[in-house]
């Protein structure tokens, strides 16, 4: 069955699946569906229009970028990406801040100094050029520094 | 009375013996027939006349029994007739009932004599046969010959067949009898009704019954004759059956409540005992879901399974809205719950909040439990939404 995409006042990107239900009366089709999802589309809705199904995406990592004409929005994409990037580095971080603090309680200045460098390689994550310079969804999301992949 | 041959009198062609003889044998044969109910003066008594009308005999062939029957009327007296105040005159009516075969006075409008409009006889009532108009005076003292206008139809009286299959209304007990055979009783209230013996109703007697209000309806027979075996029989509101007399007990037939299906609104109320839920209407019983949706929450959004739904939109991460076909009568006439379930049996494991949104709308959203301010999210697992709704639809 097909799906209607539209906008909505918030800007945010809508698709609506339509529902064949189970007791709908006898004799009634797909399309009878696909016009009563149409005719009960949000009074806000602006510019609905139906897609087939496979058109829209089924990775939905960068669903919150997705643009009315199914492309993807690279800014809100680097953000997301970002976004992701640090949910990623958080248990990381909270990792060496105990490992700091115990090698602060053992006076070990080299260690340390060690950690320092790896939580500020964390730290820099999202500043990664590579983000910046990625052109197409598939490119962004390949972007995981090395920071991220250490144990 | 005996019969006679009918020949046509004829005073010009027949004999001297033969004219008055045929007279005598037209006599006979229009007797029974001319005489029927025939009304007239007093004669009786003294004085007479006075204030009453005599009927005379006559045949009623009564068909309301399981086996007809003809009763011969006695001569009758139908008194009850006054005299008009000074200067007004009035009539009245004289008529049968079809159903006892008693002779019964209808009295007129009195009006000014001379007046306008003058005076014009009663309807006649329903189930009733006219015999004959009676029109008094105020100078009158007595009802004589001249005063009454025979109105006889020329048929014997009979209770006619409309009389049988009538409906008769109900709301405590009289006894079922034998003028009760193939009329419907639409009985009210709670009481208990009472059968006439089953030897005088006779084998072959029968009625309708129908309980037709919320009380309780007991049948009993007489004495320690049984109905269905039993000494009583209730019938609950709505029930209705056919019962019928085997000469000696008596039996239902067709005992059942009515098929009438309830509304919406009753439906909804849930306190009518005397209709009936059916595939269409139960839907609207309070304890039904008015609508439900399952959906996979991962991947291209599709609606796997759903009751009353127009759509499920995606709006972005843990985000869903969804559209109701018929909707409910407001935003705040329902409530429902949604939750995460799994394909494959797994616990679920975010939190799945509902939102009745409007009366045509609701919404459900997502997010990780552990985040101290919430952001959606789309869940790893489950891969599937589940929402149930409950309320009172427009």
């Amino acid at each position: 069955m097909r799906r209607i995409i539209y906008q909505r006042a918030d800007g945010k990107i809508w698709i609506a699946c339509p529902a064949l239900n189970i007791d709908d009366p006898p004799g009634w089709t797909e399309a009878d569906s696909e016009q009563r999802a149409w005719d009960k589309l949000p009074a806000d809705a602006l510019n609905p229009r139906f897609i087939e199904a496979s058109e829209v995406p089924i990775d939905r990592y960068f669903r919150d970028a997705l643009k009315l004409d199914l492309t993807v929005d690279m800014v809100k994409a680097k953000e997301i990406h970002r976004e992701k990037l640090r949910a990623l580095r958080k248990p990381k971080l909270a990792v060496l801040d105990i490992e700091y603090m115990q090698a602060d309680e053992a006076g070990d200045v080299a260690t340390k100094a060690a950690i320092a460098v790896k939580k500020q390689a964390l730290r820099d994550v999202t500043d990664d050029p590579a983000i910046a310079a990625a052109t197409t969804p598939e490119a962004l999301k390949a972007v995981v520094p090395a920071a991220l992949l250490e144990r | 009375m005996t019969t006679a041959n009918y020949t046509r009198p004829n005073y010009s062609t027949q004999s001297g013996t033969v004219y008055p003889a045929g007279i005598d044998a037209m006599a006979r044969v229009f007797e029974r027939s001319a005489s029927a109910f025939a009304p007239h003066e007093q004669t009786a008594g003294s004085p007479a006349p006075d204030l009453t009308v005599v009927v005379d005999a006559g045949p009623v062939l009564d068909i309301s029994r399981a086996a007809p029957d003809l009763n011969e009327m006695a001569q009758q007296t139908v008194s009850g007739f006054t005299i008009p105040s000074a200067g007004q005159s009035r009539i009245d009516r004289v008529v049968i009932n079809d159903t006892t075969g008693l002779a019964e006075r209808v009295a007129g409008t009195a009006v000014t004599t001379g007046g306008s409009p003058s005076a014009a006889p009663p309807d006649i009532p329903a189930r009733r046969l006219p015999v004959c108009q009676v029109a008094i005076a105020s100078t009158d003292t007595a009802i004589t010959n001249d005063m009454l206008t025979d109105e006889r139809c020329g048929v014997p009286v009979k209770t006619s067949r409309a009389r049988r299959g009538a409906t008769v209304a109900r709301s405590s007990d009289t006894i079922l009898d034998a003028g009760d055979y193939d009329r419907t009783i639409l009985a009210t209230g709670t009481f208990t009704q009472t059968l006439t013996a089953a030897a005088v109703l006779g084998d072959g007697w029968y009625c309708f019954y129908r309980n037709d209000g919320v009380g309780s309806i007991t049948l009993d027979p007489n004495a320690r004759e049984t109905i269905d075996g039993a000494t009583t029989k209730a019938l609950a509101a709505a029930q209705s059956c056919m019962i019928i007399c085997d000469g000696s007990n008596f039996k239902t037939v067709g005992l059942g409540s009515a098929t009438v299906a309830a509304t919406q609104a009753e439906m909804e109320a849930g306190s009518d005992n005397t209709v009936m839920a059916t595939p269409l209407n139960a839907k609207w019983a309070p304890s039904a879901a008015k609508a439900f949706a399952r959906w996979n929450s991962a991947g291209t959004i599709a609606v796997n399974s759903s009751i009353n739904m127009a759509s499920i939109s995606d709006g972005g991460v843990g985000i869903w809205d969804a559209q109701i076909a018929t909707d409910f009568a407001s935003a705040t006439s329902y409530t429902g719950v949604a939750y995460g379930g799994v394909k494959s049996g797994v616990a679920p494991l975010v939190y799945n909040t509902f939102i009745a949104g409007a009366a045509g709308s609701f919404s459900v959203r997502a997010s990780k439990g552990d985040t101290v301010i919430p952001s959606y999210a789309d869940p790893d697992a489950p891969d599937e939404i589940h929402a149930v709704l409950f309320g009172d639809q427009a």
